[in-house]
């Protein structure tokens, strides 16, 4: 009992602060399923995995997503994404604990030295205007600024190579992925960052079935009860992250993040 | 273009079913939990799984309502897209389940 109410509690932080600083619950969620209740990695990302699909479910059946999803370009950047989780669960029987482990150390530090990057940026927040979106552009009404946006994505290999990441780690680690994609496509595509996060959240879902169905066919996926608590917590935590979204102090809380993470980094290298 | 762009029977029918399938979901990892607590292991077991299944289910159901979209507006490049990324996914199930 007193393990499923942890699970749950791990949850509700995992989907919260997954919520509020866009870099979506697994790469929380694996680390205390890991050091706080004590399981295997390989049990706690199977666990995560199931939390993954959770939120994504909780992304495709929300209104508000489905004014900001970009479905053209979430259908291109899953064949990367999904062919990415397809190999990674062709080899994960391959890996070592230990190397679960090394692969989420690196994965931690990198993501602590990118939310340090991106400290002003907040996850729902539009870019400028752009003319003509194109083929896989789009638009949609910002309430922030309370105009239309339009948005043309841009250097599009760069978003599809960070799919291709996002599925190997999701299929590796438990993780949905979005922690790549969100920045790439903001950041270097032009596509602003709520349509970004929209269509990562469409995306995660369908990238974390490969990985899932081999988890579960390995037999990592050992306690559903757990699964169960920890897909419970994240999407309480989810919707609490989303209702507190506009009154959270984010540039504190992505420096705790980044301090957690790079804890959580030194743990698993060192 | 997003899904609300179109008001199609299939995007209604992807958004309906996708808040009700969450739904049945919620509510079978919830009692599985509960199950379990009360020494009911086998059916617990059966309804978590149930519900995993479901969780598994609802974004294979969002892709194909999104390739279903693509088709009813003849963008062939996109269905292709559409196609293989269901072709994938059907591929890692298929493959486990055989």
């Amino acid at each position: 009992m007193l393990t499923l109410a942890l699970t749950l509690l791990v949850g509700v932080l995992a989907g919260g602060l997954g919520a509020l600083l866009g870099v979506g619950g697994g790469v929380v969620l694996v680390p205390l399923i890991h050091a706080v209740l004590g399981r295997s990695f390989r049990e706690a990302a199977a666990v995560s995995l199931v939390a993954v699909l959770a939120t994504s479910a909780s992304v495709a059946a929300s209104t508000e997503t489905r004014k900001l999803l970009n479905v053209r370009l979430a259908l291109v950047l899953l064949i990367f994404s999904v062919s990415g989780a397809t190999f990674g669960a062709s080899v994960l029987h391959l890996l070592s604990e230990q190397t679960y482990e090394r692969i989420f150390g690196i994965t931690a530090a990198v993501i602590a030295v990118g939310m340090l990057q991106r400290l002003d940026k907040r996850n729902v927040r539009s870019a400028s205007a752009v003319v003509d979106p194109g083929v896989l552009g789009g638009h949609f009404y910002d309430e922030d600024t309370r105009t239309e946006v339009y948005y043309h994505p841009r250097r599009l290999p760069i978003a599809m190579f960070a799919s291709f990441g996002a599925g190997l780690l999701a299929s590796f680690l438990g993780i949905g992925g979005g922690i790549l994609v969100v920045p790439s496509l903001n950041s270097w595509c032009g596509v602003p960052m709520r349509v970004a996060a929209a269509t990562s959240g469409f995306m995660i879902g369908i990238t974390a079935i490969p990985g899932a169905i081999m988890h579960y066919h390995l037999g990592y996926l050992t306690d559903f009860r757990l699964a169960a608590a920890a897909a419970l917590g994240v999407l309480i935590g989810y919707r609490l992250g989303i209702s507190l979204g506009q009154r959270t102090p984010v540039r504190g809380l992505k420096i705790l993040m980044a301090v957690m993470l790079a804890i959580v980094a030194l743990r698993y290298l060192i | 273009m997003t899904f609300a762009d179109s008001d199609s029977v299939v995007e209604r029918a992807r958004c309906l079913f996708s808040r009700v399938a969450l739904g049945v979901a919620i509510c079978l990892l919830a009692a599985g939990v509960v199950l379990a607590e009360v020494g009911r292991p086998t059916e617990s077991l059966v309804v978590l799984e149930s519900g995993a299944v479901i969780l598994l289910a609802i974004p294979i159901l969002n892709a194909i309502a999104a390739l279903l979209e693509e088709i009813g507006r003849r963008d062939w490049p996109f269905v292709a897209a559409g196609a293989l990324v269901i072709g994938l996914v059907a591929y890692s199930v298929i493959d486990k389940i055989r």
